[in-house]
């Protein structure tokens, strides 16, 4: 029992080490440093009148102009990437795509497969309902979702 | 009166044994009760780990094995009747084979789950949960609920391993066993997460792997050991691998009888107790000396159970 107890002890000792650590939670293949030296790619998928895309491929809508913040508050410069909700999940599970907004539905196939941001605080129109809204983010990223929920949290007033 | 000759009830328990059987049975309920709540508390605090799912479905595979105890232990005190005419003191070997059957199926499971994550390069998801208006990396919750799960098994594991030892019985022995081992599955899973949070996407699927291979060979182990029982196989200790000695012992004793031209005995496990047949060389047999070894092999350990005497045939010498 002793030792068993000095095991779980050391075990707790480091857990509290490494919560020290300012780079902790880390990403498995480095997404956040992506973002800032070469961009955040976003996936859109056409999902009025949360996100639009118009015929010449600008991206539009409340969820949109969420993401935009996010990106000016971090210093990162969004690439937009429209496309079929399909296609561009199987990017973001491929961890080619930093966030894909638009398109999901709760009872999606692909619920298990990426990362879900917390629900958005967000409203179609002032008064319009708050249906529950979610950004799908890369799987295996831990510290760009966890930077991503704090803002969300923090100035976007999800919950 | 009907034409089968129903075995006699199995001997009584020793006071003793029979407390420390009342006793594994309690901690059998305790641990259910545990660990139900904490495989609870690991559903909700999963998110998308194979370490902590795995973890899980070993600490939901840890409620078999006292489950089949409880089941076996009542059923066994029905004892004999018009249809269990030799008796139910097998009732632990059955719960025994089939503890060995779910743990083997769902350790082959697990492998293949392990693997197929570790091959596909699937990365998995842990998000975050809002503690207090705090967002927090879901991963320590993940740890702290796998570090809480390693307690309850830890402790009712080594007090059934102390009621194992003093009733010789080998399913709570392997249950006690496993419940031990559990701390290990939770370190791994504890070690699989903080990987995931080191951006080691292959650490969670290698820990899940190391859990369902040490549930794996928990299974297997305990298959072999129930073929053994149901082939009514030499009995062996409480740690299997080693003979038991009270055949041998057996045999000493009887050998030492001055009528005697020399004995072998045949016994073999049926749970709680040994039974089997002495084979002796002799000519003749009289009701008296078959009275007289069964008197001494019930006099070498309480649990020598049903004890036939025979002449050996030649081919048995």
């Amino acid at each position: 029992m002793v030792r068993h107890s000095i095991a779980i002890a050391g075990a707790l000792a480091a857990l509290l080490a490494l919560s020290a650590c300012d780079d902790y939670p880390r990403d498995a293949d480095d997404m956040t440093t992506q973002a800032a030296e070469q961009g955040m790619r976003v996936g859109a998928s056409h999902d009025p009148p949360w996100l639009v895309v118009s015929g010449d491929g600008t991206v539009g809508g409340p969820e949109a102009e969420l993401l935009q913040r996010y990106a000016d508050a971090q210093g990162y410069r969004i690439i937009w990437i429209p496309g079929s909700h399909d296609a561009l999940m199987g990017e973001l599970e491929r961890t080619h795509l930093h966030a894909v907004a638009g398109g999901h539905h709760p009872d999606s196939p692909w619920k298990p497969k990426v990362g879900w941001s917390r629900p958005l605080g967000l409203r179609a129109s002032p008064d319009g309902p708050m249906p529950e809204r979610r950004i799908a983010l890369p799987p295996g990223q831990s510290r760009w979702q966890l930077a991503f929920d704090r803002h969300l949290v923090e100035h976007e007033g999800a919950q | 009166m009907s034409s089968e000759g129903h075995r006699p009830p199995p001997r009584e328990l020793p006071e003793a044994q029979r407390q420390a059987l009342h006793h594994a049975e309690r901690l059998c309920w305790w641990t259910l009760l545990w660990m139900s709540l904490v495989s609870a508390l690991m559903f909700l605090a999963m998110g998308g780990s194979q370490a902590m799912k795995t973890a899980l479905v070993e600490d939901v595979l840890s409620l078999v094995p006292p489950i089949a105890f409880l089941v076996a232990s009542r059923f066994r005190r029905k004892g004999v009747d018009v249809e269990y005419i030799t008796g139910r003191e097998r009732a632990f070997d059955v719960n025994f084979l089939i503890s060995a059957v779910a743990l083997t199926g769902v350790g082959l499971a697990l492998v293949y789950d392990g693997l197929h994550t570790l091959l596909t390069a699937t990365r998995p998801v842990v998000g975050s949960v809002v503690v207090a208006g705090h967002v927090v990396w879901q991963g320590w919750i993940m740890m702290g609920v796998l570090l809480v799960s390693a307690v309850p098994p830890v402790i009712l594991g080594r007090r059934k391993l102390a009621l194992a030892k003093a009733l010789s019985l080998k399913p709570l022995h392997t249950d006690a066993d496993m419940g031990k081992a559990d701390w290990m599955t939770a370190a791994a899973g504890i070690v699989g997460v903080a990987g995931i949070g080191y951006g080691l996407w292959w650490a969670d699927a290698a820990a899940a792997l190391v859990i369902a291979g040490s549930i794996l060979y928990d299974g297997a182990g305990n298959l072999r050991g129930a073929v053994r029982d149901l082939h009514d196989a030499r009995p062996q200790t409480l740690e299997r691998g080693n003979p038991d000695p009270l055949p041998e012992r057996l045999c000493a004793e009887i050998s030492a009888l001055p009528w005697m031209d020399g004995c072998s005995v045949r016994l073999h496990e049926e749970g709680l107790h040994l039974s089997g047949v002495v084979l002796l060389r002799n000519r003749t047999l009289t009701a008296a000396q078959v009275e007289e070894v069964r008197a001494i092999a019930q006099a070498v350990d309480w649990r020598m159970d049903q004890i036939d005497v025979s002449i050996s045939t030649p081919s048995e010498r």
